[in-house]
């Protein structure tokens, strides 16, 4: 039986394929390391003692102590909450199951003297989507026009009649529907159809359609940012470009140094390591639109060669090698 | 029954996968965290293989999503 005790944990999932990039290379250095997947945790008889900060796990082939000791860094790939109340049909033993698994990762925030990309604390914060604008809009970045409503307040108005929109959710959501599944992506309608819609039930985030637009994606790790354009054939896209994602080019550019040091600032403030930020070039200027704390990387260096996998293991090491 | 929601109605539906399938003629090595694949056990993510999982910017692909994180 293999035994581990290892400087770097990694929790993700059995099934997320992002994080064998990292394992990779992880593997390629001499540091320890762990994977812990949520799915297969049952797998294993697991005991932890918080006091003693100790977690002690065992299967078959596989056994592993994670000490304060020893432990240096930590990559979260997991929810900081339960996300999947809208699957049917779950018996109470899964739920039960799912429920306080994802309660005990979390307790292992008892880790806190290792680094964390990202600590689900901060990634709590940092996935509020109107906290995330307020901050951005303080530390210097154009924010398109928004408002977080379930109705039109006349006397409150900041669209007029003829505004082209933007609808989103407050915070990503997937429905059941219709015997499916469904997601939300951002709208750009009219206002006047916002007008003659219900949205009473629950608030959306209502912004200025900024267009015609360039989107960006700037993925932060630590200091380092790797910043891309979304275009498709040789243009932006006005609608969510991730409904075009298999026909847009992404291609690795330069940020103006006063904007690549606002998404630096804006991660460094939000308390991440780690954030994947969306900006929209409009005429010139560079916008905010938000920043995914668990976005996901590894889709860039696919289309890019960006090496986003090494900065990332870098990162992890940093605390283990001491390097700088 | 009122109308539907705005976005409730501008919402992307898709049909709903059971379960999540293991990368075909693979194999996940849990002292190592990767997928390997093959006979030669490549790691499937850096193999040559073409259908080797591609990340996607995991929206739709919500299984791995980078909301759900494989919830």
């Amino acid at each position: 039986m293999k035994h581990v005790s290892p400087e770097v944990l990694i929790i993700s999932n059995k099934h997320d394929y992002s994080t064998d990039h990292i394992a990779y290379q992880l593997n390629k250095t001499d540091a320890s390391y762990l994977r812990l997947n949520r799915d297969q945790l049952k797998e294993f008889n697991i005991a932890f003692s918080p006091t003693e900060q100790i977690l002690i796990g065992e299967t078959d082939s596989l056994s592993f102590k994670i000490t304060a000791e020893y432990l240096k860094s930590v990559y979260f790939r997991a929810p900081i909450y339960l996300k999947d109340n809208y699957k049917p049909n779950l018996s109470a033993d899964e739920q039960l199951s799912r429920n306080q698994w994802v309660a005990f990762i979390k307790s292992l925030m008892v880790f806190k003297e290792a680094r964390w990309v990202n600590n689900p604390q901060a990634t709590y914060l940092a996935e509020v989507k109107p906290y995330q604008l307020h901050l951005a809009h303080k530390i210097g970045f154009l924010i398109p026009k928004t408002t977080i409503a379930n109705g039109i307040i006349e006397n409150n108005r900041i669209f007029s009649r003829n505004d082209k929109i933007v609808v989103k959710t407050l915070e990503p959501v997937i429905l059941r529907l219709n015997g499916k599944q469904a997601f939300i992506y951002s709208n750009v309608i009219d206002f006047e159809e916002l007008v003659q819609s219900d949205i009473s039930t629950a608030p959306i985030i209502i912004q200025e359609a900024l267009l015609p637009k360039v989107d960006i994606r700037v993925t932060i790790v630590d200091n380092l940012f790797f910043s891309v354009n979304i275009t498709k054939d040789g243009a932006g896209i006005d609608k969510d470009w991730r409904l075009e994602k298999d026909s847009v080019q992404y291609r690795e550019i330069e940020l103006p140094i006063s904007i690549s040091a606002k998404c630096v600032e804006l991660t460094r403030r939000l308390g991440l390591k780690f954030g994947a930020i969306d900006l929209i070039l409009h005429e010139g200027k560079y916008y905010f639109i938000e920043i995914n704390p668990t976005g996901e990387w590894s889709w860039l260096m696919e289309h890019t060669g960006l090496e986003i996998d090494k900065a990332m293991t870098h990162l992890l090491l940093r605390e283990v090698k001491n390097v700088a | 029954m009122g109308k539907d929601h705005l976005l409730v109605k501008k919402a992307f539906i898709y049909s709903q996968r059971e379960r999540l399938e293991n990368p075909e003629n693979s194999m996940y090595d849990n002292a190592l965290g990767v997928w390997l694949w093959g006979d030669k056990k490549e790691v499937l993510v850096k193999s040559v293989n073409p259908f080797r999982p591609k990340c996607g910017t995991k929206k739709a692909d919500i299984e791995t999503g980078e909301d759900v994180k494989g919830e």
